[in-house]
C-alpha cells in the first residue's frame, strides 16, 4: 500500500508531451545508457573477476544508475523505461562471467594456446561467444511462461531490483526502508572490501603489519633487503645477475630465447625471501633503467599495507598451550605462534568458537548480499542449505573419520573441508544438480508443453504475443548454430581421437556444434533454475561439464575446441540466467516480455567482444611488466579459469572422478521422484559451492521465517523485501567501488 | 506419513553420498593381486623430513607394486599427536568390483524411491482431506476461487470508479492503492494455493490456468507502474486488458461457470 500519493507539482515522470501520451519504455536514453553502463561495468568486473574470482551482477547496479541518470537527470524515465535500460545494461555486462571463466584458460595453458588482438583465433573466439551469448538468450525465452508464470520461481536479485524500480510508487517509509537496506549492507560490507585497498608500507610498520598477520615475515624481510639497497643505491651483484636473467626471459625475442633465460634461472641461486620481480626491479635500477626509489613499489615486492578490516578488530580463539609452552594445533593452526583469528576480514568462524573439530566447517562469510539473498528466497533456502550441512557437517567429517582421505590431509584436519570439497563433494554436488534439473525437466513437460503450445497459438492466431514467436527465436538458434560450427571449423585442432575421432572433420564439428546448442538449452534450464530459486548459478558447475563432454567427443588434445564451446556454453547459460531473471523484474513492474526480450538479444553480443578485448589487454600488460600474460606471478590470477584449467589437466591425465557425477546424477533423479522434482538441483548446488557464503545464505532463510512467523507473512515481504533489496544492491555498488578503485590504483 | 518419508529421504541421501564418495577409495586389506597395478592418485602416507617438512611415502600418480602395498600397510603416521595407520588409498579408475560402498548405496537408491512414493501419497492424502473448498492459507482462509474473485472485483471497481474521481492525482492513488493490496494480499494467496489447483486440474490444466492469470498480473503490475509514473493514459488501457486476461482465466479455473 503506497504511504503517500504524489504531490501535484511533481514533473511528469514518465514525460509525456501534451497531445502524444506514449509511456516511456524502449527509449533512445534507455538504449544509450544501458550500453555504457553495461560496458563500464563489464571491463570493470572482468577485471575484478580475473583478479578476486568471482562477478558481480550488474542489474540492481544498473538499475540504481538508472534512476539517478534517467529520472534524477534527464527528469523523464518511467520505472519501464529504467527497467529497459537495467535490462539492456545487465545484458551487456553478465556474458563477462562466462567469458573469464573460460577464456584465460588459454593464456594460462602456455604460448602455443595463446592469442592477440585482431588475430585469427580472437575474431573466432569471439564470434563463438557471441553466439553463445545469442544462443542463450533465444533458448530460453520459450520457457519464460513455465519459469515464471507456472513455476513462479523467485529469482531474488531480480525481485530487488523489482523493489528498487517500484521505489517512487510505493511511498516514502519503503523507500527509506530501501535506502536504509543499502547503508546497512555498506556499513557491514566497508570492512570486508577495504582491506582490497593497499598501499606501500612505511618501513616502520613492518613489525606492527607482521604481528597482526598482515604481511608475512617473508615480506617484511624482503621489504628491508629492498629498502637496503634502495638507501645504498647498490645490490649485491648474485641479486642484479639473477634481475637480468628474469628480465631476459620476459623480454626475450623469441621462444629460444626465452627457454634459454628460463633455464638458466632455474639453476641460478636465490637469496631468501627474494622474489623474481624484486630481482628484476634491482637489476633495472642498477642498469640505470630504473630509479632506485622504484624498488618502493608493488611490483617491485615491497610489502603492501591493506586499509583496515574486520580483523584489526582482534578477536581471537583463546590460545590453548602444551606441556612445552606452544600453542596448541586447535589454537595455532598456521603455526604461526598466534592464536588464530575467530573474525577475519571476509569470514567469521563459528565452528571454532562452538568448538566444532577442525574437519568440520562452520563458517560464514561476511556478506549482506548472501544474507538478503537468502531472506528473498524464504524457506525453500533452506533445502539449499541442507546440501552445504550434508557436504561439510556429514560427508567430510565421516571421510576423515573413516580414515578414507590421504595422509597428508587426515594429519592437518582443517584442510579437510576444501579438500573433501574438491574431490568427491563437488563431483557428486555436479551430479546432483544434472539428475535434479533432468528430473525437474521430466515433471515440467505438461507445463511446458501448455507454455509452448501457447507461444504457437499466439503466433498463428496472429493474437499480439507476449514474446518473441518461435520463427525469430529458430532463426537466432540456427545462426548462433551455425556460427559455432564455423567457430570449431577454424579454430578445433585435428584430432582423431575421441567418441567423433574417426569422423569427417566437418562432420564432426557440425555435431559438436549441435549437441554443445543442446547442451546449452540443457544447462541454461539448470542455470536459470538455480538463479530462479537460490540467485546461485552453478556456472563453474556446468563449465566444468561442457569442456569435459567436448573433450570426450573430440579428443583430449583439443584443447582450444573444447574451451571454445565451453567459453560459447558459459556466456550463454549465465545470459540466459539473466535473460530470466530481468524478464522477472519485469513482470513485477508490468514490462513487455517481448520488448525486453528484443533489447536483450540485439546488446547481449557486445558484451562478449568488451570482456574478450578487456582480458586481452590485460593480458598484454601483464606480459610486458611479468613476462607471463595470466595468472601467478600477474596480478590477475584468474582463479576460475584456473580451476577449470585443473579440469582439463585432469581429463588429459584420466583423472576425472566420472563415477561421482554419475553417482550423484543418480541420487538427484531418485531424489527428485517426491514431491518436489528439482530438490536435487537445490541439494547439489550447495554442496559444491564453499559453504561459507551458503550458511550466511541460510541464515538470510531463518531471519525470513522467523520474521514471518512474528510478524506474519504480509509484514516480512512488504517491509522485509526492500531491506534485504537494500542489502543485496548495497553490497554490490560497494563492491564494484573498491574495485574501480583497486583497478585505478593499479 | 509426511515425517516419515522426509526421515528415509534424508537418511538415504545421506547414506548415498556417503557411498557414493568411497567410489574410488580402495582398501589396503584387498588381496594384492587386486591392487598391484593401480594407480593411485592421491599420495598416500606421510613421512617427517629432516627440515620439518613431510613427504608422502607413496606420492600420487604412482602405480602400485606389491612393495609399495606391503610398505602402506607396515606405515604408521603422526596426526596431531595420534598414531594412525593407512588403511585406504584413492585410485583412478572405479570398478564396482571393488567399490565399498556398492551395497550401501543400492539400500540408498532403495530408500530413495520409498521415500518418494510415501511423499507423494502422503501429499495426495493431504489434498483429498483437506478437500477442495479448504482454506488455501492461514492467514487468510480463501479458496483460489475467491482469491480470484475479489482480484477481479478490484480491477473492476477500479474500472468503474475511475473516470468519477475528480482528477489524475485521486486516479493515480486510487490504483497505487487498490492495486498494491492486490500485489500484496490477494495476489499471493491465489498463487498459494498451486498444490491443490496442480491436484485439480493437472500440472497441465494449470499452466494453461497460470498463462492467463500471469497475464492479467502484469497487465496489474503495469497499471500500478504507469500510476506511480503519474500516466493515467497508460494505467486505465492496463487495467481494461487485465480483466480481460482474468476473466479468461476464472474461465479456465471454473470451466463450467
Amino acid at each position: 500500500m503506497p504511504d503517500a500519493p504524489h504531490t501535484p507539482t511533481d514533473p511528469d515522470p514518465a514525460g509525456a508531451p501534451a497531445g502524444a501520451r506514449k509511456y516511456r519504455e524502449v527509449t533512445i536514453a534507455a538504449i544509450v545508457f544501458g550500453v555504457v553502463v553495461g560496458a563500464i561495468m563489464n571491463a570493470a568486473i572482468t577485471y575484478a573477476g580475473l583478479k578476486i574470482g568471482f562477478t558481480i551482477v550488474g542489474s540492481s547496479i544498473a538499475a540504481v544508475l538508472g534512476f539517478g541518470v534517467l529520472r534524477g537527470v534527464l527528469r523523464k524515465g518511467s520505472i519501464l523505461e529504467v527497467n529497459i535500460a537495467q535490462t539492456i545494461g545487465s545484458a551487456v555486462n553478465t556474458p563477462n562471467s562466462g567469458v573469464i571463466f573460460t577464456i584465460p584458460v588459454l593464456l594460462l595453458l602456455g604460448s602455443q594456446y595463446h592469442f592477440k588482438f585482431g588475430d585469427e583465433r580472437f575474431w573466432l573466439l569471439t564470434a563463438a561467444c557471441v553466439a553463445g551469448a545469442i544462443l542463450g538468450g533465444a533458448f530460453i525465452i520459450p520457457l519464460r511462461k513455465q519459469m515464471l508464470d507456472v513455476e513462479r520461481l523467485r529469482f531474488p536479485s531480480a525481485v530487488a531490483v523489482g523493489a528498487i524500480l517500484k521505489s517512487p510508487g510505493a511511498g516514502p517509509k519503503k523507500s527509506i526502508v530501501l535506502l536504509v537496506g543499502i547503508l546497512l549492507s555498506m556499513l557491514i560490507y566497508l570492512p570486508v572490501a577495504l582491506p582490497g585497498i593497499k598501499r606501500v608500507a612505511p618501513l616502520e610498520e613492518l613489525d606492527s603489519l607482521v604481528a597482526r598477520e598482515k604481511i608475512t615475515e617473508s615480506d617484511a624481510a624482503r621489504t628491508r633487503l629492498l629498502n637496503e639497497w634502495m638507501s645504498s643505491e647498490s645490490a649485491p651483484a648474485g641479486v642484479v645477475a639473477l634481475g637480468r636473467l628474469v628480465h631476459e626471459k620476459k623480454t626475450a625475442a623469441d621462444e629460444a630465447d626465452r627457454a634459454a633465460a628460463a633455464a638458466a634461472l632455474t639453476q641460478a641461486s636465490r637469496p631468501e625471501h627474494l622474489t623474481d620481480a624484486a630481482a628484476e626491479a634491482v637489476y633495472l635500477a642498477a642498469a640505470g633503467e630504473a630509479d632506485w626509489s622504484s624498488l618502493r613499489s608493488r611490483p617491485a615486492g615491497w610489502a603492501l599495507k591493506p586499509l583496515p578490516g574486520y580483523s584489526d578488530l582482534n578477536w581471537r580463539i583463546a590460545g590453548k598451550r602444551d606441556d612445552a609452552g606452544a600453542l596448541t594445533y586447535e589454537s595455532d593452526r598456521n603455526r604461526n605462534g598466534k592464536p588464530d583469528l575467530l573474525l577475519t576480514d571476509e569470514t567469521i568462524d563459528v565452528g571454532r568458537f562452538l568448538g566444532l573439530p577442525p574437519q568440520m566447517l562452520l563458517m560464514f562469510a561476511i556478506t549482506p548480499l548472501s544474507l538478503g539473498a537468502g531472506y528473498l528466497t524464504g524457506r525453500v533456502g533452506l533445502l539449499v542449505l541442507s546440501g552445504g550441512v550434508l557436504a561439510y557437517i556429514v560427508l567430510t567429517p565421516v571421510a576423515h573419520a573413516m580414515g578414507w582421505l590421504p595422509a597428508n590431509v587426515t594429519a592437518v584436519p582443517h584442510l579437510a573441508p576444501e579438500f573433501g570439497r574438491l574431490t568427491f563433494n563437488r563431483p557428486i554436488g555436479i551430479g546432483l544438480l544434472l539428475g535434479g534439473a533432468l528430473a525437474g525437466i521430466v515433471a515440467s513437460t505438461p507445463a511446458m508443453r501448455q507454455a509452448f503450445k501457447s507461444i504457437i497459438a499466439a503466433g498463428r492466431t496472429g493474437r499480439a504475443s507476449d514474446e518473441l514467436g518461435f520463427k525469430v527465436i529458430g532463426v537466432a538458434a540456427i545462426a548462433a548454430v551455425v556460427l559455432l560450427f564455423l567457430a570449431l571449423e577454424f579454430i578445433a585442432e585435428d584430432s582423431t581421437a575421441g567418441l567423433l575421432g574417426g569422423l569427417n572433420p566437418h562432420i564432426k564439428h557440425l555435431i559438436i556444434a549441435l549437441i554443445g546448442a543442446a547442451w546449452i538449452w540443457f544447462a541454461g534450464i539448470i542455470i536459470a533454475q538455480c538463479t530462479g530459486m537460490t540467485d546461485w548459478s552453478p556456472i563453474s558447475g556446468m563449465a566444468l561439464v561442457t569442456v569435459v563432454l567436448v573433450m570426450v567427443l573430440a579428443g583430449k588434445d583439443d584443447v582450444v575446441g573444447a574451451v571454445t564451446i565451453g567459453a560459447a556454453l558459459c556466456v550463454a547459460i549465465t545470459c540466459a540466467a539473466d535473460m530470466m531473471a530481468d524478464l522477472k523484474t519485469g513482470y513485477l513492474v508490468g514490462g513487455s516480455p517481448k520488448r525486453q526480450q528484443t533489447v536483450e538479444l540485439i546488446f547481449t553480443g557486445i558484451g562478449p567482444v568488451i570482456s574478450i578485448a578487456t582480458i586481452l589487454l590485460i593480458a598484454q600488460v601483464n606480459l610486458k611488466t611479468t613476462g607471463v600474460p595470466m595468472g601467478d606471478g600477474t596480478p590477475t590470477t584468474a582463479p576460475q579459469a584456473q580451476a577449470l584449467q585443473a579440469v582439463i589437466i585432469g581429463v588429459q591425465g584420466g583423472d576425472m572422478p566420472y563415477a561421482l557425477y554419475g553417482f550423484g546424477t543418480v541420487l538427484g533423479i531418485l531424489l527428485g521422484l517426491g514431491s518436489f522434482a528439482g530438490l536435487g538441483v537445490l541439494v547439489g548446488l550447495s554442496m559444491y559451492l564453499p559453504i561459507i557464503y551458503i550458511l550466511t545464505y541460510g541464515l538470510g532463510c531463518l531471519i525470513n521465517m522467523f520474521v514471518t512467523k512474528v510478524k506474519g507473512r504480509t509484514w516480512a515481504e512488504e517491509w522485509g523485501v526492500p531491506l534485504a533489496a537494500g542489502l543485496i544492491v548495497g553490497e554490490a555498488i560497494l563492491a564494484l567501488g573498491v574495485n574501480s578503485v583497486v583497478l585505478l590504483t593499479g | 506419513m509426511k515425517l516419515l518419508a522426509n526421515l528415509i529421504l534424508t537418511a538415504s541421501i545421506i547414506v548415498g553420498a556417503l557411498a557414493a564418495s568411497t567410489a574410488y577409495i580402495v582398501p589396503l586389506s584387498l588381496p594384492d593381486e587386486q591392487l598391484v597395478g593401480l594407480t593411485i592418485n592421491q599420495p598416500a602416507g606421510r613421512v617427517a623430513q629432516p627440515d620439518g617438512s613431510y613427504k608422502p611415502l607413496v606420492p600420487d600418480h604412482t602405480t602400485l607394486t606389491a612393495e609399495h602395498i606391503q610398505a602402506l600397510r607396515d606405515h604408521r603416521y603422526d596426526a596431531q599427536g595420534v598414531e594412525r595407520e593407512v588403511r585406504f588409498v584413492t585410485v583412478n579408475d572405479f570398478d564396482p568390483s571393488r567399490w565399498i560402498g556398492r551395497w550401501l548405496f543400492l539400500a540408498a537408491m532403495g530408500g530413495l524411491v520409498l521415500g518418494a512414493s510415501l511423499m507423494r501419497t502422503a501429499s495426495k492424502r493431504e489434498l483429498a482431506r483437506a478437500g477442495p473448498a479448504a482454506a488455501t492459507t492461514a492467514a487468510a482462509a480463501v479458496t483460489p476461487e475467491e482469491s480470484l474473485e475479489t482480484i477481479i472485483s478490484i480491477v473492476e471497481s477500479l474500472r468503474r470508479d475511475l473516470p468519477g474521481l475528480p482528477d489524475d492525482h485521486a486516479r493515480e492513488h486510487a490504483v497505487l492503492e487498490r492495486i498494491g493490496e492486490v500485489q500484496s494480499t490477494h495476489a499471493p494467496a491465489f498463487i498459494d494455493a498451486r498444490p491443490r489447483l496442480i491436484a485439480r486440474l493437472g500440472l497441465g490444466g494449470y499452466a494453461e490456468l497460470m498463462d492467463r492469470f500471469a497475464a492479467g498480473e502484469r497487465q496489474i503490475n503495469r497499471a500500478w507502474s504507469a500510476a506511480a509514473d503519474r500516466a493515467m493514459y497508460e494505467s486505465t488501457p492496463a487495467l481494461d486488458a487485465a480483466a480481460a486476461l482474468l476473466a479468461e482465466a476464472r474461465d479456465r479455473l471454473n470451466p463450467q461457470r
